[in-house]
């Protein structure tokens, strides 16, 4: 199956020919980042400040702009996860879905919380994930596969606001 | 008529005397280069090539300072490189 990408005349990014697979890869994007695990929250809220002593600035950074940023990360989350329930099914199992050009920003957002959480969630090194993917029917190798799924989603998107 | 004494001024908080805060951008596997270029571009107001050398700067170097200046403004740029999901702390600028 060959998934086709097309920019509308509205500026929508129309994915027809989406697999149940790679649908299904799209559709884990919130419950991967919202796993609970604390490595992930580590990963998504790090250390503002280089200065060992400067304690007082990371209470403030906990209490004032950690929850704004929650609040962002999981507003990009629910629109992606919004665009994929109005994805049509067709008759051969394929699905065709829409990301509408306002939502570009959250869908790229969402794909990173997405990759950076699976790369805690692995512990893979950056060694390990350039490498190639020879057996996807492998655990591991399929979490880098879907890695990599999202880091192209990812590209096609920045290819269209640059 | 007697002498007023030399007031001391002590500096609490926040010294006028600070050379600045640097806005450090680390190196982590999973940012894309392109998009950690689009990033900076966002955020400070770079052109492609300055974005892109600070981009390649972080990658081969591990770290690349950004941005300095005052304290308040140095915070407000961690945070949005923090939205979208950059490594990135606040230095302060060694003293010259």
């Amino acid at each position: 199956m060959m998934v086709i990408v097309k920019i509308l005349d509205n500026g929508t990014v129309s994915f027809e020919g989406v697999g149940q697979q790679l649908f299904e890869l799209l559709h884990q994007i919130k419950g991967i980042v919202e796993c609970g695990d604390p490595d992930v929250e580590n990963r998504l809220y790090p250390d503002p400040s280089g200065q060992a002593e400067d304690e007082e600035m990371r209470e403030d950074w906990k209490s004032l702009v950690q929850p704004e940023l929650q609040s962002t990360f999981q507003s990009a989350r629910d629109t992606v996860a919004a665009d994929l329930r109005r994805a049509t099914i067709h008759s051969d199992g394929s699905r065709s879905f829409g990301i509408p050009p306002k939502h570009i920003d959250q869908w790229l957002g969402a794909l990173n919380q997405a990759r950076l959480a699976l790369c805690e969630l692995h512990h893979f090194t950056e060694k390990e994930m350039s490498r190639k993917i020879e057996h996807p029917q492998n655990d591991r190798d399929f979490i880098l596969l879907q890695m990599n799924v999202y880091a192209l989603i990812q590209e096609w998107l920045i290819s269209l606001i640059e | 008529m007697a002498a007023i004494e030399t007031p001391e001024i002590k500096n609490k908080g926040k010294s006028n005397l600070d050379s600045g805060w640097h806005v450090v951008v680390h190196n982590d596997p999973v940012n894309l280069m392109n998009y950690v270029t689009l990033i900076f571009q966002r955020v400070f107001g770079f052109n492609r090539s300055r974005a892109e050398r600070h981009m390649m700067e972080v990658h081969k170097k591990g770290r690349s300072i950004v941005w300095t200046g005052d304290r308040e403004k140095a915070e407000l740029y961690v945070q949005q490189l923090h939205t979208h999901l950059l490594l990135a702390t606040l230095e302060k600028a060694p003293q010259l």
